[in-house]
């Protein structure tokens, strides 16, 4: 049918060519018979319908070439894969080609559009599926997916953090069990026990060593909602509650330490006055001993209250220090006469080593002679009867160490660190046995780093002890 | 310089010179410190840092990125207001929790 119309056009556009031809050679040729030029009428009617004739031709070969063109693209497409690759645009003035021009423009940008949008959908999901990778590593909690044996298909970078492992390539398809329990000291650990032994949810705590310091976790097992793969059934996550722990127990400490480091002395007072205001008979001598241990005991409180407030403003940075030039051996002279009554009471062998000349110090005087009065009398407190104390001082270049060596219970390595925290004291009942509030070195550290200086603690459990308090120069 | 100490389980750095070109090294050796041990959860204490410059910015940002891989976090305290004001503007200062003191910026880690 599309032949039968082609062929119909092309002879209906050689006919009318042929006819305009034939037309103008007539014309011609009955003008030039009046002109009598016959040999150039004969040539111009010969050259005439030549012309035609070849015009006519050029034309129709030019049809001819487009119909062929379009057919034969025709063809290919029902035998190619890709309609568009096989379509090419004609390149003609004619109508049909000028037509066949547009569909295969039309046909190219579709193709185009389409690719496009693949290739946005693709990036789009792959940007998405990229987002929750992110949103994944950037969780501050340690996450793994595990299959039922706990053996971890996926990770974050929480986790590989919290396992000190340096990359994710190094956990998977381990057991995370076997990974935290590499990382606790103990492999009787309450809460490991109950992530080997209790199946399904769990939610326990790890301790990696009996100090808080070292680490504790809170690990949550859950199983991973409807729709998991094959070997992704449980979820991980294992959050660091170090620091809230500590918190916690500081709290606990506080309380413990404030309940009885207020409530003796209050204990004491309020007894010591009922007897007063209801004991008529007391004597005047007892009254007086007893109003002056009203007066320590409230002393006492008062002391408390003093540390726990300097400590407590030390750390938040509120409390300034007045610096004035200070005669360090002077200094000394007061701190060790404070302490006298006690170096007496516990006949402890008290010496001290002091250059002949030592420097003059730029500090605030009321909060060092604390500080060293705190080391002194703790070194004094905590070493048995006839026991020795040493205060040793050394100045070098940049430092004047104050050294105060005891010859008391110590203090274990494990606990040792501790030393200095608020409200620590040591476990030992030798310790717990002495009445301490825990602030003291806590606020000798504060006084140290105000000046610029530093506190150390060296000690070695049933030895003794040795704190060195370092001031700078300038 | 820059030392490193720890309260609890969060490292401490403080600084007594400009967080500058000059010094950033010895900084960065300091911060590499607390990186290994877990998740890092560090306070750079600024109160004896009197200023910043690009190098001490950048590496405030590569110590907070660090951090971020991790699952662990930076925070600031006690900026001097210069420090502040230079943080404020670069555009950085919304980047990192700034707190007025040490033991603000230690408590975060608790809650």
């Amino acid at each position: 049918m599309v032949m039968a119309s082609l062929t119909r056009r092309l002879i209906s556009h050689y006919l009318m060519y042929s006819l305009a031809g034939l037309l103008v050679c007539i014309s011609t040729a009955l003008t030039l018979t009046w002109r009598d030029a016959f040999m150039q009428s004969v040539a111009l009617a010969a050259i005439f319908p030549l012309s035609v004739l070849l015009l006519g031709t050029v034309l129709l070969g030019r049809a001819v070439r487009n119909s062929e063109s379009i057919e034969r693209q025709l063809r290919e497409i029902s035998t190619s894969a890709s309609v568009i690759e096989t379509l090419q645009p004609l390149v003609s003035g004619e109508v049909t080609a000028i037509g066949w021009n547009r569909l295969v423009e039309q046909l190219q940008e579709r193709r185009t559009l389409e690719m496009l949008e693949s290739r946005l959908t693709g990036s789009m999901n792959s940007l998405e599926s990229k987002r929750w990778e992110i949103l994944f590593d950037s969780l501050p909690d340690g996450i793994a997916v595990c299959d039922d044996h706990g053996v971890i298909a996926s990770v974050n970078n929480a986790l590989v953090a919290l396992l000190q492992a340096k990359t994710k390539d190094e956990i998977h398809g381990r057991s995370i069990v076997d990974l935290l329990a590499a990382s606790v000291a103990s492999d009787s650990d309450a809460g490991l026990k109950r992530l080997r032994t209790v199946p399904g949810p769990v939610i326990c705590e790890v301790c990696r060593t009996s100090n808080l310091m070292d680490g504790v976790w809170r690990v949550h097992r859950t199983c991973l909602l409807t729709g998991q793969s094959h070997g992704e059934s449980m979820l991980w996550i294992v959050r660091d509650v170090t620091q809230q722990k500590m918190a916690e127990e500081m709290r606990n400490q506080f309380v413990f330490t404030a309940t009885h480091e207020l409530r003796t002395p209050l204990a004491n007072i309020k007894a010591y006055a009922e007897t007063l205001a209801l004991d008529e008979t007391i004597d005047v001598e007892r009254q007086k001993g007893f109003f002056n241990i009203i007066n320590a005991e409230a002393t006492r409180l008062s002391r408390f209250v003093d540390e726990l407030l300097n400590v407590n403003q030390m750390e938040a940075g509120a409390i300034s220090i007045s610096r004035h030039d200070t005669n360090i051996a002077r200094l000394l002279e007061e701190v060790v006469e404070y302490q006298q009554p006690q170096i007496a009471q516990q006949q402890i062998i008290f010496t001290q080593t002091v250059p002949p000349k030592l420097p003059e110090l730029r500090i605030d005087k009321d909060k060092v002679a604390a500080a060293l009065a705190n080391i002194l009398g703790n070194a004094i407190k905590y070493t048995p009867l006839q026991g020795h104390v040493r205060l040793l001082v050394e100045v070098d270049s940049a430092f004047v160490h104050f050294h105060i060596e005891d010859t008391g219970i110590g203090i274990s390595q494990e606990e040792l660190p501790r030393l200095g925290q608020k409200f620590f004291r040591s476990n030992d009942s030798r310790v717990q046995a002495i009445t301490g509030s825990g602030l003291g070195l806590a606020f000798t550290r504060e006084v140290a780093k105000l000046h610029g200086g530093n506190m150390v603690v060296q000690s070695e459990l049933n030895k003794g002890s040795r704190v060195t308090l370092s001031l700078p120069l300038d | 310089m820059y030392e490193l100490s720890k309260q609890g389980a969060v490292h401490i750095v403080s600084g007594r010179v400009p967080m500058a070109a000059e010094y950033v090294q010895m900084a960065l050796h300091v911060f590499d410190n607390c990186f290994g041990h877990g998740q890092p959860h560090i306070v750079l204490h600024m109160q004896g840092i009197p200023l910043l410059d690009s190098a001490g910015l950048e590496l405030l940002l590569d110590i907070r990125d660090r951090c971020l891989h991790s699952g662990g976090a930076m925070q600031l305290a006690s900026p001097n207001a210069l420090c502040r004001d230079i943080l404020r503007a670069t555009g950085l200062l919304d980047h990192f929790a700034v707190f007025d003191d040490v033991s603000s910026a230690v408590g975060s880690f608790a809650q």
